[in-house]
């Protein structure tokens, strides 16, 4: 095979190079949008111009007719990979359906079979003239009725292509304006060295540039590509985004109209379409908004418009400026905070409140340390003078003791008025006066014994478990069998559920209110005490009744008071049940009350919050 | 059981009306030993070691204690705590005389070194056995000499 230079097949060499080159950076950047199909239309374009180049520089007619059958592999798939690029760079790749992949193919394969068997039909080259000037070593090729299928094909495909390169540009142009500028450049370039060829209208002698079209065109892509790789956002993601985004975006031009605007600022403005108006028509519901957007810098803000319910917007304005640096127009994008803000407002409220509450608790907590050392020095004081005057009765009493048959030997020998005043003094008032004394002075003492007692109550640590309270309730009647028997009372009881509490002051509670239950039932009746419980998701709650005497209405507030007796004092006691009681459910984390029908019974109901039974199981301190 | 008999008893009180009554008490339970009153938990301590008002007196010894616990200037437990950490006074035995039963203040003396706590009980026969029955511990009790 003999070879001969000319500058045409050195340029195609150099295209065939070129697009190489480019073939392998764009398969470097193949992650790109369009990046895959752009390095294979640079792999196909490669070959065709590597093939035109030998074809130009091969010597003899066979010779070239077989390099231009070679060279109809990057031939008919340069315009289906440039397709494929258009579609994909333009985000429509999804339209590109395996059938239609093949549908694609079905012509370019067809072509290339043609030219493979053109020798047997000639409907692709009918007839092969060496050129008129043989120094160019050109062979002109005749084109028959398949090449001319081929042409169309070729075009219809570049156009496609073009058309969506075209508009993809019209897409980017506010973004990326280089980027846009480089597609328009791109599309034209094989159409032109094409033409070029196929309508003859360059120099004659076959001569064909459009593999040099197509690399260019080709290069030119590949550097908008690159440059969009920056971004990794293509144009249609970009709208898609910017108009499904939940922040208002509106461009304003120079004579502030609105050119753009998405979703949310039309909902947000309440006016559709936006594009086309003037701003402050637009934006009259937010005059606030309005102030700022004359101002020529950026402009960083957060604003309340005044629409019901107000809202918050975090605001910002940026001029926009050509490249010569003369402002086309503004960028308003805002953001809805308002929801934020609340939150903010909500966190900000929460956490002050619960700082305001530990400082309360810690307030009441030592509110209550004092109330229980007052408490206990009170008592303690209080007690100190009780031990001195119930001693001196005493040491009184023995006095008297001590001179009584003295006086009773001095009696005889007094008037009769004398001995009379003496004998009663002795035997009445003074007897009297110290029971008075004595009385009152153990009555107090059960008084403070009793305030102690309360106090040191909250103090008590509260061991928690678990318990069986029918357990418990059964033993505690235990221990009140003798009145239980002696007031003939009938004991009922209904379904007693666990609870987690501290076992003493259960013990108590129970042990207050069914000693109470039998020492006021109405004398001369049957008794009869009901005792029951149910558990629900936030308590336990207890019910303990009687068909006892009741408690007046009028006592409903004494009833918890501390020495507060009520009704009829004829049983003994200090007052003091039901206040223990009271504290001590409260230190269960319950609430305590009752329902009375004076002449019918009363009805205790206490709970217990299940809660505080959580508290143990996670291992927190109680009391 | 000679020894008795020289133990002079240190009263703390600061309620006139109790130092009479347990005087009275210790007496008719036939305890005649020297009683010494005073009125502060101050006083006890400078009596206790001869200082200030009781300076150059000397203390008379060997001593027992009874100690109210609430006192005017020093505290009994301060009273107590003092004592113990004393060379000259942690030998002499100490008894607690007061109104509160509560357990935690109980602990706390015993915890501080005192012998014996006594609650002053309102009621007075309660009280005139309690006082008995010092004597009656006096009368078991080795006092330590305080030489």
């Amino acid at each position: 095979m003999r070879w001969l230079i000319t500058p045409y097949a050195i340029a195609l060499f150099v295209a065939a190079v070129i697009s190489a080159a480019a073939a392998l950076a764009a398969w470097r950047r193949r992650d790109a949008p369009g990046g895959l199909p752009l390095a294979l239309l640079m792999a196909a374009v490669a070959e065709w111009s590597l093939a035109v180049a030998l074809e130009a520089a091969a010597v003899g007619v066979s010779h070239k007719v077989f390099w231009s059958v070679v060279q109809y592999v990057g031939v008919v798939s340069s315009p289906v990979f440039l397709l494929m690029f258009a579609l994909e760079f333009a985000q429509l790749d999804h339209w590109l359906t395996r059938r239609r992949q093949i549908a694609l193919w079905v012509i370019p394969v067809v072509t290339f079979g043609m030219a493979a068997t053109n020798g047997w039909h000639g409907l692709l080259w009918p007839s092969f003239t060496p050129s008129a000037d043989p120094a160019s070593n050109m062979l002109v090729y005749g084109h028959g009725p398949w090449f001319w299928i081929e042409v169309v094909y070729f075009y219809l495909l570049v156009g496609a292509a073009g058309a969506i390169l075209v508009w993809t540009s019209y897409r980017f142009r506010d973004v990326h304006r280089q980027q846009a500028l480089a597609l328009l450049l791109a599309v034209p370039l094989p159409w032109i060295a094409s033409a070029v060829y196929v309508f003859e209208l360059g120099p004659a002698g076959g001569y064909d540039f459009t593999p040099i079209g197509f690399a260019l065109g080709g290069l030119t892509l590949l550097w908008a590509i690159s440059r969009l790789q920056l971004f990794d956002l293509v144009p249609v993601a970009r709208d898609a985004l910017v108009e499904s985004m939940k922040d208002g975006v509106l461009v304003l031009d120079g004579q502030d109209r609105v050119v753009d605007a998405n979703r949310a600022a039309s909902e947000a403005l309440g006016v559709e379409p936006l594009i086309g108006k003037p701003a402050e028509a637009v934006l009259a519901r937010w005059p606030d908004l309005m102030e700022h957007v004359g101002d020529v810098t950026d402009t960083l803000t957060e604003i309340r418009v005044g629409d019901d319910p107000p809202r918050d917007l975090d605001l910002r304005i940026s001029p926009l400026f050509d490249r010569r640096g003369a402002l086309t127009g503004r960028l308003i994008v805002w953001r809805d905070i308002t929801e934020r803000k609340q939150a903010q407002m909500l966190r900000r409220a929460r956490d002050e409140l619960e700082a305001r509450v530990k400082e309360r608790t810690a307030e009441l907590e030592q509110a209550n340390e004092e109330i229980r050392q007052f408490a206990t020095i009170v008592s303690h004081d209080l007690r100190a003078p009780l031990v001195s005057l119930k001693g001196f009765s005493s040491e009184l009493r023995r006095a008297l003791r001590g001179i009584q048959s003295t006086v009773e030997k001095a009696i005889p020998h007094l008037e009769a008025e004398e001995s009379e005043r003496l004998r009663y003094a002795f035997d009445e008032d003074v007897p009297e006066a110290l029971h008075f004394i004595e009385s009152s002075v153990t009555r107090m003492d059960a008084y403070i014994s009793a305030v102690l007692r309360l106090s040191r109550l909250g103090r008590r640590h509260l061991v928690l478990e678990r318990v069986d309270t029918r357990t418990l309730v059964q033993d505690v009647l235990e221990s009140l069998a003798h009145q239980i028997e002696e007031h003939d009372v009938r004991i009922r009881l209904g379904p007693l559920p666990d609870v987690v509490a501290d076992r003493t002051s259960m013990d108590q509670i129970m042990g207050n209110l069914l000693d109470n239950a039998l020492k006021y039932l109405e004398p001369g009746r049957p008794g009869e005490i009901r005792i029951s419980g149910a558990r629900d998701d936030e308590e336990t709650t207890f019910r303990v009744g009687d068909n006892g005497r009741g408690i007046a209405a009028a006592d409903f507030t004494r009833v918890f008071a501390p020495f507060r007796r009520v009704g009829r004092q004829d049983v003994p006691g200090e007052g003091m049940g039901l206040p223990y009681v009271h504290a001590l459910v409260r230190r269960h984390g319950g609430r305590i009350w009752y329902e009375s029908e004076p002449g019918q019974g009363t009805t205790f109901t206490f709970t217990i919050s299940n809660r505080i039974g959580d508290d143990v199981e996670r291992g927190e301190k109680v009391g | 059981m000679a020894r008795t008999e020289e133990v002079a008893i240190l009263l703390v009180e600061d309620d006139p009306g109790h130092a009479r009554l347990i005087e009275k008490n210790l007496r008719r339970s036939g305890i005649t030993n020297q009683l010494v009153t005073v009125g502060d938990g101050q006083q006890a301590l400078d009596y206790l070691h001869g200082e200030g008002a009781y300076e150059g007196t000397g203390a008379a010894s060997p001593l027992l204690v009874l100690l109210d616990l609430n006192l005017p200037v020093l505290d009994g437990y301060q009273v107590l705590k003092r004592m113990k950490a004393d060379q000259r006074t942690k030998h002499i035995p100490v008894i607690i005389l007061t109104t509160t039963d509560d357990t935690r203040e109980v602990k706390r003396c015993y915890d501080l070194g005192c012998n014996v706590y006594i609650t002053k009980p309102v009621d007075y026969q309660e009280f005139s056995d309690a006082i008995r029955k010092i004597g009656l511990f006096l009368s078991v009790v080795t006092v330590p000499d305080g030489e």
